[in-house]
């Protein structure tokens, strides 16, 4: 009983300075998007185009608060964050959130197949390429590695529409609805993790593999298999996980790109139409969802850090 | 007392490092409340396992490290809290000697160009001497000059550290375990040199080590350390017939062969072990 | 996030394996990235057409190899009947200008602002790392976009832009390695013989982690090609007339049933080039990453 409240304990120690530190990040990396966004740069000129008469721009400004100083224009922005007001759209009329809610599940439903695709191929792809280094399917996994880390995803998703859509038929080139408009955008979008994850899992497992404690485990007459499967792997996961956390808020870039090719009716696709549209609002709007987004996963990952690093867990005491 | 000041004079120096984070965590007392004295000319062994407080004590001497209470005097000078412009001025009087002889050069920088450096930053007190002379009083010669570190072998680059720190002609040399990195024979030559050192440059020398075998055959006196404080100091051989704190009986213990003696230096026991951590 | 495992470093075995190809690797790997920029710098004086010309009888011809294809127009025709190969040449000019600027800006803020932190530790430690892991936080295409659309297109916002995305990379593991840097013996020493931090930071850590910035830098060129291509395939990037390959890969999407070619020829070279830069990347990391290398 005791011993259950320290290790509670000691996992919130260590928790708790990385939710404050995740709290930090956030607001500083919303003030970026905030100053890297307004200063010099004049949005209501870029909202109205060149074509815009003085009058017209002073009265956008206006409407958008922009005439004020910029102190005031980020308090007022902090304020609405604070408040989860994430302004309106300006060619929808309609709020942001209620937008960016509607296509949320889209992108969700991309990123989730696209990293399960990711991690089914790239995970056995670098186990068996850690295990038989230098042998055919290691070749296999650094090509598949240097090939997914250089290839433009855009471009990947067109040569697949070509080949699948428009070439052979067998898939729908664009939109959403059944199974088959999921396949080609999320395979596409799976490239770049996939290739990252093999990687790192080849590297990471060879590297335990080297360790004393698993020499000693084959010492000890254990079957290779046992060795690999119940000592090596768990202890290889560790960076393999973090990747993963890191390569779910790349996908979210990703899937931008991706999403455009395919008319994927989700959050990439809302914003590429908002700069379109110079829809200033909803592309700032779109930046701050992005960022929360990312450092909720990445919370998640350093807790499930937690739970599998023994170390961590008894760091404290 | 001798009439001359000490070189070296530490009263009562304490080292905490508190660890920060949520939630309460003891503060690390490194070093608690040690005094140590070193007369000119005189080499002072200070002895202790890892985490000792050794090498904290060895990096706050030399001016590298966190001090939290306490006064260290260079020749008479208080050197804590002082401006920087002194500290700069004052850093040449106390130089150190590493563990790692690799480590301690810049694995960029020819001996030559290193030299010539440490030259510009003092001028003052380099010009005494060239750099083959400097050289041959660490027994190498001068074609050395020209080579990276990672072309000369853990002997010649232990003897470059020193010659580096003699360039400055220091009243204090701070060697923390400049032994145990080396090889079993070239461990005796580097000793070796320390004694000569002392004859020729003047210099006094505060030996750091978990090894007292080493201690024994170069130290004027002894000081003890274990968990930051000193639980025992005298002369050498006085210290080592007649221990009182059992830590030191363990220590002596530890010496490998009870007739010990410079042949004896072969004998790999003891000599070897992990670096020490602060 | 700053302490977690650089996902840029390489293992000792995947070092191992570039290592056995050796220096001839090294070579192989620059030498075609050599030639590609030869002829990238020579193209005015190369027997091509004017990428800009544009011949509306002569729209989407297709390649050589292809049935209707001519030896005028070797790799065909876009849209505009425009030459695809002087096309493809002459958008890898600006391609290239783009990403090495951005990798220069990037670079030079990122290595010292890295070194900074890592050599100083402290507040200003705090600060740098904390912009750091924000900016890794935010999205960034969603970034650029914010930045862009805010600012408008153009050349220096668009190498602006990509200078942003890519100086908190070499921050964080610039910082990483004068972190490790700062507690080597020789630091120490020169500390103790009273060398300034600027000193230090220059003339002992730059060169020691110089490789490092090579590596990173030679890489960073591969990303800085691939996101300037995804800006401009969004519209965001290059503005017509100039041609980029990922301004070309816009233009020839809504052609892509009738023309594959427009679509192809500019991606094969983005990936080509890249997967040259990374190969090239790798074998300069094994030769020049000081972790990696052993004393003898």
């Amino acid at each position: 009983m005791e011993r259950r409240a320290g290790l509670a304990m000691t996992f919130v120690r260590f928790m708790a300075p990385k939710l404050v530190g995740a709290v930090i990040t956030l607001l500083i990396a919303l003030s970026l998007a905030f100053f890297l966004a307004r200063t010099a740069g004049d949005p209501a000129r870029n909202i109205l185009g060149e074509f815009a008469t003085e009058e017209q721009v002073l009265e956008k400004q206006i409407e958008l608060g922009l005439d004020k100083p910029l102190p005031v224009q980020f308090g007022s922005y902090l304020g609405q964050l604070a408040t989860f007001d994430l302004g309106s759209s300006l060619r929808y009329s309609r709020p942001n959130w209620e937008l960016i809610l509607g296509r949320f599940p889209a992108t969700i439903q991309l990123t989730v197949a696209g990293m399960l695709i990711a991690t089914l191929i790239g995970l056995p792809l670098g186990i068996v390429a850690a295990l038989k280094e230098g042998k055919v399917w290691d070749r296999i996994s650094v090509f598949v590695a240097l090939f997914g880390q250089s290839i433009p995803l855009f471009w990947l998703g067109l040569m697949f529409i070509l080949l699948f859509a428009v070439a052979w038929g067998w898939l729908p080139a664009g939109l959403s609805g059944t199974w088959q408009h999921l396949v080609l955008p999320a395979v596409t979008l799976s490239v770049l993790p996939m290739a990252r994850i093999a990687r790192l899992t080849r590297s990471s497992l060879s590297e335990v593999l080297e360790e004393t404690y698993i020499t000693s485990a084959r010492a000890r007459g254990l079957k290779e298999r046992t060795v690999v499967f119940t000592h090596a792997i768990r202890n290889a996961a560790l960076p393999v996980v973090t990747i993963m956390g890191l390569q779910a808020g790349t996908l979210l870039s990703g899937a931008v790109t991706v999403e455009f090719v395919f008319a994927w009716p989700g959050l990439g696709t809302l914003a590429t139409q908002a700069v379109q549209f110079r829809d200033f609002s909803l592309v700032q709007a779109i930046v701050i969802v992005g960022a929360i987004t990312f450092v909720v996963i990445n919370l998640t990952v350093d807790l499930l850090y937690g739970i599998i690093d023994p170390r961590i867990r008894e760091q404290g005491s | 007392m001798s009439t001359a000041r000490p070189v070296l004079q530490i009263e009562d120096l304490r080292v905490v490092f508190s660890q920060r984070g949520i939630g309460k965590r003891p503060d690390v007392v490194a070093v608690d409340g040690v005094s140590l004295c070193i007369e000119a000319g005189e080499i002072v062994g200070l002895v202790g396992e890892s985490g000792s407080g050794k090498t904290t004590l060895a990096l706050a001497t030399a001016l590298l490290g966190r001090v939290t209470d306490g006064r260290i005097s260079l020749e008479g000078e208080d050197i804590i809290g002082i401006s920087r412009k002194r500290m700069r001025r004052l850093r040449s009087r106390i130089q150190v000697v590493f563990q790692d002889p690799h480590g301690s050069l810049d694995p960029r920088q020819t001996v030559r160009k290193g030299l010539s450096e440490l030259r510009s930053l003092h001028p003052g007190r380099s010009t005494w001497i060239t750099d083959a002379e400097l050289l041959a009083k660490v027994g190498m010669t001068e074609d050395l000059l020209d080579h990276l570190p990672h072309e000369l072998s853990g002997g010649q680059a232990q003897r470059v550290s020193i010659a580096r720190a003699l360039l400055l002609r220091p009243s204090l040399l701070v060697a923390d375990e400049p032994t145990s990195a080396l090889d079993v024979s070239v461990q005796a030559q580097i000793l070796n040199l320390m004694l000569q050192l002392r004859e020729s440059e003047k210099v006094s020398v505060l030996l750091i080590s978990h090894d007292l075998s080493v201690v024994r055959n170069l130290c004027d006196r002894v000081y003890v350390m274990k968990d930051g404080r000193v639980v025992e100091e005298g002369e050498t051989e006085e210290l080592l017939a007649s221990p009182t704190h059992p830590y030191t009986r363990q220590l002596i213990a530890a010496i490998p062969g009870k007739d010990w003696d410079r042949s004896s230096i072969e004998s790999p026991n003891g000599w070897r072990e992990g670096p020490d951590s602060p | 996030m700053l302490g977690r495992v650089c996902t840029a470093e390489v293992s000792d075995s995947e070092t191992r394996t570039i290592r056995r190809s050796g220096n001839r690797s090294l070579w192989l790997m620059g030498f075609p990235l050599l030639l590609l920029g030869l002829l990238v710098v020579a193209a005015p004086f190369l027997p091509l057409a004017d990428p800009g010309l544009q011949d509306l009888r002569a729209r989407l011809i297709p390649p050589i190899f292809l049935e209707g294809g001519t030896w005028e127009h070797p790799l065909g025709t876009d849209q505009l009947g425009r030459d695809l190969l002087a096309r493809v040449i002459y958008g890898g000019r600006l391609t290239f200008v783009i990403a090495i600027a951005a990798v220069l800006v990037g670079s030079v803020f990122g290595t010292l602002l890295g070194m900074i932190a890592g050599y100083r530790r402290g507040w200003i430690d705090t600060i740098i790392s904390r912009v750091v892991d924000a900016q890794l936080a935010l999205p960034f295409i969603l970034l650029a976009i914010a930045i862009i659309v805010s600012r408008g297109r153009s050349l220096v916002v668009l190498v602006a832009v990509l200078a942003i995305i890519s100086w908190a990379q070499y921050a964080r593991v610039i910082r990483a390695e004068a972190l490790s840097l700062r507690e080597r013996p020789f630091i120490l020493g020169l500390r103790a013989v009273g060398a300034s931090p600027i000193r230090i930071i220059l003339r002992h850590i730059f060169p020691n982690i110089g490789g490092t910035v090579l590596v990173l830098a030679t890489l960073e060129v591969g990303t800085m090609i691939l996101a300037e291509s995804a800006l401009s395939f969004l519209g965001l990037g290059v503005v017509p007339p100039d041609i980029s390959w990922g301004g070309m890969l816009a233009g020839g999407r809504e052609f892509i049933k009738d023309a594959w070619w427009v679509v192809t020829f500019p991606g094969i070279a983005i990936t080509s080039v890249v997967m040259s830069i990374n190969l090239l990347g790798d074998a300069l990391r094994a030769r020049y990453d000081p972790r990696k290398r052993t004393y003898l």
